[in-house]
């Protein structure tokens, strides 16, 4: 093949590479970003390109990815057959797309209403296909529809061959490089299978590269980076898909991948104006790796990438080789034509019969006696396209005519039979006006029904919850409460705004004297984690937002004694587990293993499946007693200057004493204070000569100078005690823990933006969430979105603790919130696959508290087993009511259980978020379905807590909302597909079987409960108490906000305290009163709802 | 006339009779239909009345029964449709012919085996537009085959041997002789495909059965490597088809081969060749069976452009899974019963051969698993308009899967065809004929 050899200059050259990868990123649009599983993060599949309509989003999904973006017509036929869709909501729909015409047919009028929602109602448009050359069995409307086929033969005629294939050949000229590339166009045309062992190809490179540890056996070369190390492996490998010469081609190929991408759309002779589609279309390929790869490109920081680097530049670099090979091999060899576009356009305008039948051929269309002479003509490189083209016409022509007919007479007696008139009138229409009839449908087909269904669908459900926020939303005032109300709650609990808080409150509420608020798990503490005995960070904030400190767990200043015995016990259980899985995964051993041990993991597996909650108390109880848990707290304080310096010099002189004993076997009372200090300096500071009292010292431990120096070496190199670590490391402290000016901005926030400025009750809780469940690669989706995927425990633990502390309060108390001297800020989680509830720091908590504390306690474990019993109703397994202590047995199990593949609900079933007082939504049962932020408009004079929390909380809340909305309209492409066949890969996320893309999305027990969806895919709506004339603002202020309610990617309605009404918010930017549900609610009447 | 000359007159007479009156419903095809299905329960009904009086060497009442029964279980699920009538009165006549060539004691088996033959080609070329090129070879084999026996009827001993395993090869096919099976299993319209797919085989194995212990050892060593090529050729063939009727043709004609060459090597039809027969024939015609059903639906289209039927069709997807189950050669399937009764059979040697068998198997077990999986699964094509099987079309499937558990579970000394012991008096109407005892 002819290699290009592109002669640019150096400064051209990298005009170039920098204009490829922006064409690389805007190409990369179309896939959403792929966190790794371990924190599995919601988020919008089609985040990047929310700049468009909701709709044309869903057009451009089907483009690239195949994706269907609306539920199935007969899925929503269900709704409406259930009465979840109600018909004046179908109407109220279809009302922008229905014209005033209307057609007589006998004595009937049929109005172009009727007859699109006929379509819809009744699938007209669906399964337009009929097989020319059926032969099923002749049925009593079969003859009515033979009848009505030749009363519209004046009429309706199938094209002919010719009109097909020159359609056929426009259109897909039109289409290459578009919507189909190159490879797509041989395997459609030469029954090629190029895209897949490209797709294979990829994906095996992508698993060996990408993996996280999980491999026993890492590639080699990963520090070069994927291009390269791609190359240099490769160029080793025997003719990778058949690719003759692969080894010089791979060698020769340019060092940058950006060039390699440039020279491989030369070779292909992609134009330019539609590279970026092109490029679309083939990371669209395999959208898991590509979007895995995007997000990794982007965490600069994140370990891994740092270590082996990888970008969407590379990535098509790899591909685009194989591509351009496997095209130009199979065109050549195939059509003995370039695999170029322009060849190829080329062939189908000038072989447009071949073309055509080919396509056909491979398609499987063609009945067998001329597929075979199209295989024939193939072999033989034949002339004999047109007159086989033209035989196929003369055989089959009138039977394409007949089965036409045919197929639009049974759309007709369908209509009819739908719009309950007599079938057999429709002879007596004209053949024209029922062509009108046909032509009326097909301008309508099921393909354009999404949009219409999911209005009505989400009609249904915005009916319901506004009408319940009705009765409780009322004309308030926009003056601040009263600021010394007379009675204390008993306890006030803040939450995480998930929805699976939702029941939780409102059962705890129901308990007793207790408060609730909803606010960010993150508690307002945008902290990066590390855990006691952890080596790694965790990130606890929403993932569109920053770390701005460092917290980390330590054990108690009291348990120093028992931090020894549980650390060496630790590192003994951990050495065991590495020496367990070094000899299972070595190439020797494992054969050994299975003979020696292989019966002991008989044991966990009886225990697991026979008596889960039993095995898991019984592990829990071991682990216990061999390591005990030893009591932490968190280093919330940021130190002074003085103590950083004084803790690194205490750290540095260990790090010496250690140095000593095991470099040079000196310890003890040999050693003394000054000598180490002298060392301390020498190593920090010393490039000269050694300080005589240094020499001394050294001589009285049998040192010569020599082994001195090279002892200062050790330390510096091994020990690090040069100035350079101690830069690093007063940097790294610095950043931990907060400033107590932080510590006060952080709880004001906090609790000004959740509405708790005064009335505190004695017991404040901060209740984060986290899950259990086994053998579930979707753990983290479970856990806290707002702390990136992770459990929220450590977040609640810093807020309880600054603000339990009194500097912090004494400030708080000078911006105007006055906490109380007797109430006590608390940090508990709750674990929303069982229910139960623990609470942290109790060491804290005064004595005077504790009866507060025990009350709150068993309102929490009451709260607990109701929502473990509302949960139960929900679980498709469970038919009726659970008792009380049954349905908290019954969710444990499941929690423990590690075959259960829905150990909870999680997040499904999310379709509102609702920002607004307590008032507005307390005691209204909210299904688990809304996201509910505490806010009070009128400790926000200013709008800034609204504008955080519409374009912070809200954009994340869209995110799950839309990952569960694609997850359930689509699985197999926006989802993970079923749980059953799922494998981790490479510790970042799961594939299906031995060998797939990396599986997108949610998996399909996530969200669907059978054939139908658990989680109603709608898009959210954001219900938010406040003047309109402020959110107004907001929107025109922020970019992100006109994308999510201009593109219906979010729907909006405000509870406008100034007259109690609810508007809704157009995406035209107008408002409109919505006043049918209240109407509803009063006289029962409100057919129309929204004006 | 004795009752063992007259019964198999009868035999004969039943469907062929019965298939001509049939010609006076031409157009009435609910009633055509009944009258063909009650027509072969009666001609089941005279196996049973004749059973006693049928000659040994007429194949066992069981595979005689066979046929019967698989034409009652193709048209059943034929739906009413005209340019299915023909098959039909056809699938009767050659009932008939059927039954001659089986259960006749004279020449008539012979003259029954060449008409039969002669009709299957002479349908063929009828419909030679249907399969192309394959047709005219198909023709031309089995005018080979016509030829064949004819020759066998007159020719010296030595001659019709050869010709008359060569007229058993057209029929029971190997390669080279195999197109007028393949083609026949592709090309045909209806349920003759379906039917031919046990028909075709049962009586060429009948004839092999009589030659075999005629034929000289150069000649079953080259009929041996034959086999072997063929079982390599059909499964090769099989892997690169794109119609569902090809795969499972190919599919068969390596399943066949394998019986060629178990036959070869132990030079004795025992009961477990006639249950391994059986059971790849009623696979084969159930597949046939169901791929019509997708024929009748979507029209004569490639594998390509069907997938997602399991949801649509969830009784469809059933059957045919467990017909592809059964058609691999899973337990308790007979497939897998005959199978290893013809490697566990005392006169069965272990020779390199099994290597090419293995390969067969595990390619089947990949082109018909793909060829179930590609149907089934995949994206479900909502621009069609799909339709499960009726109560009929199912019935059908189910009598096919009931018949190979059948194969599989019963004791296999119910189907020995000899009825005597090896070496006694089991002279075949072949042997019988005067050429062959000068």
């Amino acid at each position: 093949m002819e290699q290009v050899t592109p002669t640019f200059d150096l400064e051209t050259l990298e005009t170039r590479r920098m204009e490829l990868r922006g064409i690389v990123r805007l190409a990369g649009e179309v896939i959403g970003r792929y966190w790794p599983m371990r924190t599995f993060v919601h988020h919008n599949p089609f985040h990047s390109l929310e700049y468009l309509h909701f709709d044309e989003t869903v057009r451009r999904g089907r483009r690239f990815l195949g994706g269907q973006g609306y539920l199935s017509g007969e899925t929503y036929r269900g709704y409406l057959r259930s009465g979840r869709i109600l018909l004046r909501h179908v109407d109220e729909a279809l009302r922008p797309l229905v014209r005033e015409d209307s057609i007589i047919v006998g004595p009937c009028r049929i109005a172009h209403r009727e007859v699109l929602r006929a379509c819809l109602t009744h699938g007209l448009c669906a399964a337009a296909d009929e097989p020319f050359d059926a032969l099923l069995d002749q049925r009593s409307t079969e003859e009515l529809i033979a009848t009505l086929a030749d009363h519209l033969s004046p009429v309706l005629r199938a094209p002919t061959m010719e009109h097909l294939i020159a359609t056929a050949v426009r259109e897909d000229t039109e289409a290459l490089g578009r919507y189909i590339n190159l490879s797509n166009w041989c395997d459609c045309t030469l029954g090629t299978q190029i895209v897949t062992r490209v797709n294979n190809e990829l994906i095996k490179w992508c698993e060996a590269f990408l993996d996280e540890g999980h491999a026993t056996w890492p590639m080699p070369g990963r520090k070069q980076g994927f291009y390269a190390a791609w190359k240099s492996l490769a160029a080793r490998e025997w003719s990778p898909c058949g690719i003759k010469e692969s080894r010089r081609k791979i060698t020769e190929l340019p060092e940058h991948p950006e060039d390699a991408v440039l020279e491989s759309l030369a070779i292909l002779g992609v134009p330019n104006d539609l590279r970026q589609d092109y490029l679309a279309l083939q990371l669209t390929a395999l959208p898991g790796w590509a979007g895995f790869i995007k997000w990794r490109a982007e965490q600069q920081n994140y370990a891994w990438q740092q270590a082996y680097p990888i970008s969407l530049v590379k990535f098509l670099a790899v591909r685009l080789w194989y591509v351009r090979e496997l095209v130009q091999q199979t065109c050549h060899e195939e059509l003995g034509i370039k695999g170029d576009f322009v060849s190829i356009s080329a062939y189908m305008q000038d072989h447009p019969h071949a073309y055509c039948l080919r396509k056909e051929q491979v398609a499987g269309r063609l009945p067998a006696a001329y597929a075979e002479q199209v295989e024939r003509l193939s072999r033989n490189r034949g002339h004999g396209w047109k007159a086989l083209a033209d035989r196929v016409h003369l055989d089959t022509g009138p039977q394409r005519d007949r089965s036409l007919r045919l197929a639009a007479a049974r759309r007709l007696v369908r209509l009819a039979q739908a719009l309950d008139i007599v079938p057999t009138v429709l002879l007596d229409g004209g053949p024209n006006d029922l062509a009108t009839l046909v032509s009326w449908m097909e301008a309508f087909p099921e393909s354009d029904h999404g949009p219409v269904w999911l209005k009505s669908f989400e009609a249904g459900y915005q009916e319901q919850l506004l009408g319940m926020l009705m009765r409780t939303a009322s004309t308030g005032t926009t003056a601040r409460p009263n600021s010394s109300p007379s009675v204390r709650p008993d306890s006030q609990s803040v939450f995480c705004i998930d929805v699976r808080s939702g029941p939780f409150r409102r059962h705890l509420e129901s308990t007793g004297d207790n408060e609730t608020y909803g606010f960010g798990g993150f508690f307002a503490a945008l902290i990066r984690y590390r855990a006691w005995g952890k080596e790694h960070d965790t990130e606890q904030f929403p993932v569109i937002m920053r770390a701005r400190n460092e917290v980390r767990e330590v054990p108690r200043s009291y348990l120093d004694h028992m931090v020894l015995k549980h650390t060496s016990r630790t590192k003994l259980l951990h050495a065991g587990h590495t020496l367990l899985h070094d000899l299972k995964e070595n190439v020797i051993t494992q054969y050994v293993m299975v003979e020696s041990l292989g019966w002991f993991y008989g044991l966990p597996i009886v225990g697991k499946t026979a008596w889960p909650r039993l095995y898991r108390r019984f592990t829990g109880l071991i682990q216990r007693l061999f390591v005990p848990p030893i009591a932490t707290s968190l280093t919330v304080d940021k130190l002074s200057p003085i103590d950083i310096q004084e803790m690194l010099v205490a750290e540095q002189r260990a790090a010496i004493r250690k140095a000593l004993r095991d470099e040079l076997g000196v310890r003890g009372s040999r050693i003394s204070a000054d000598f180490i200090e002298a060392l301390r300096r020498y190593a920090l500071n010393g490039q000269g000569d050694m300080e005589v009292s240094l020499m001394s010292a050294a001589q009285e431990l049998a040192l010569s100078a020599g082994d001195l120096t090279v002892f200062v070496g050790t330390l510096r190199s091994r020990y690090r005690i040069d100035q350079r670590s101690i830069s690093w490391r007063k940097e790294r402290i610095t950043r931990a823990g907060f400033t107590l000016d932080e510590q006060v901005v952080t709880v004001e926030t906090a609790l000004r933006m959740m509405g708790l400025v005064r009335n505190f009750a004695r017991i404040v809780l901060f209740c984060a969430h986290g899950s259990t469940s086994e053998n579930n690669p979707f753990e983290s989706a479970l856990d806290c979105g707002a702390c990136g995927g992770n459990e929220g425990k450590p977040n609640a633990r810093v807020l309880a603790m600054i603000a339990n502390n009194q500097k912090v309060r004494e400030r708080l108390a000078k911006s105007g919130i006055e906490i109380p001297s007797d109430t006590h800020f608390l940090a508990g989680q709750v674990d929303t696959t069982t229910d139960d509830v623990h609470l942290f720091d109790l060491e804290d908590v005064p004595p005077t508290h504790r009866k507060d504390v025990a009350r709150l306690l068993d309102d929490l474990r009451e709260a607990g087993q109701l929502t473990s019993q509302e949960r139960c109703s929900r679980f498709p397994e469970v038919k009726e009511t659970s008792p009380l202590a049954h349905a908290q047995a019954y969710v444990r199990e499941r929690s423990a259980d590690w075959s259960q593949v829905r150990p909870e609900w999680g997040l499904a079933g999310n379709a509102s978020f609702i920002i607004g007082r307590r008032e507005l939504t307390k005691g209204l049962n909210l299904a688990g379905r809304a996201f509910q932020h505490s806010y009070d408009y009128r400790e926000d004079p200013t709008n800034r807590l609204l504008e955080v929390l519409m374009t912070a909380p809200q954009v994340v809340a869209q995110w799950i909302n839309m990952e569960h909305y694609f997850s359930a309209v689509d699985n197999e492409v926006y989802g993970g597909g079923s749980k059953v066949y799922h494998n981790v890969v490479g510790r970042i996320g799961i594939i299906s079987g031995p060998w797939s893309d990396l599986r997108l999305g949610l998996a399909r027990q996530t969200v669907m409960n059978g054939e139908t969806p658990y989680h109603e895919p709608m898009r959210m709506l954001t219900v938010i108490e406040a003047p309109r004339a402020n959110i107004g603002k907001l929107i025109g202020r922020h970019e992100v906000l006109q994308h999510l309610y201009h593109n219906e990617w979010v729907h909006l309605v405000a509870v406008d305290p100034e007259d109690g009404g609810l508007y809704r918010y157009r995406p035209t930017g107008a408002w409109s009163r919505i006043y049918g549900v209240r109407e509803y609610l009063v006289n029962g009447k409100g057919k129309e709802s929204v004006e | 006339m004795t009752a063992q000359s007259t019964a198999p007159l009868v035999l004969i007479a039943v469907p062929i009779l019965t298939a001509l009156f049939g010609l006076f419903m031409w157009r009435s095809l609910q009633p055509l239909k009944i009258w063909l299905l009650i027509a072969s329960v009666v001609s089941l009904g005279t196996i049973v009345w004749a059973a006693g009086a049928l000659p040994a060497h007429s194949g066992g009442v069981f595979l005689l029964s066979l046929l019967p029964v698989m034409a009652f279980v193709t048209l059943l699920g034929q739906p009413l449709h005209a340019g299915n009538a023909p098959a039909w009165l056809l699938t009767l006549l050659l009932t008939g012919l059927g039954f001659g060539a089986l259960a006749s004691a004279t020449a008539v088996s012979l003259v029954c085996f060449l008409l039969l033959l002669a009709v299957v080609g002479l349908i063929l070329f009828h419909y030679r537009a249907r399969s192309g090129s394959d047709a005219w070879w198909g023709i031309g084999t089995l005018g080979l085959g016509v030829i064949s026996v004819g020759v066998a009827l007159i020719g010296v001993p030595s001659v019709s041997v050869v010709a008359f395993t060569v007229a058993c090869a057209v029929a029971f096919p190997l390669v080279p002789f195999h197109k007028g099976y393949t083609s026949a299993l592709t090309g045909l319209p209806g349920n003759l495909p379906s039917f031919l797919a046990l028909l075709l085989p049962v009586i060429g194995f009948h004839g092999l059965t009589a030659v075999l212990p005629l034929s000289q050892d150069a000649l079953t060593e080259a009929v041996g490597v034959l086999a072997l090529l063929g079982t390599l050729y059909g499964s090769l063939k099989a892997l690169v088809q794109s119609r569902a009727a090809s795969v499972v043709a190919y599919g068969s004609l390596a399943f066949l081969s394998i019986l060629w060459w178990a036959l070869v090597i132990m030079r004795d039809a025992g009961p477990q060749t006639v249950v391994y027969l059986s059971a790849v024939s009623l696979a084969t015609s159930g597949l046939l069976i169901a791929w019509y059903m997708l024929r009748a639906r979507y029209g004569e289209i490639g594998l390509r452009a069907l997938s997602g039927l399991a949801e649509p069709m969830p009784r469809f997807a059933i059957a045919v899974s467990l017909l592809a189950f059964a058609a691999i050669g899973l337990p308790p399937f007979g497939v897998f019963s005959g199978f290893m009764g013809l490697l566990l059979a005392p006169t069965f040697t272990w020779t390199g051969g099994l290597i090419v068998i293995i390969i067969a198997w595990l390619s089947a077990s990949w082109y018909l698993f793909d060829l179930v999986q590609g149907l089934l699964f995949g994206r479900c094509q909502t621009e069609r308009r799909h339709e499960d099987l009726g109560e009929a079309e199912l019935t059908s499937l189910a009598i096919v899967l009931v018949l190979l558990v059948a194969l599989g579970v019963m004791p296999t000394r119910l189907f020995d065809v000899k009825g005597h012991e090896p070496g006694t008096d089991q002279r075949t109407a072949v042997m019988e004929f005067r050429a062959w005892n000068k």
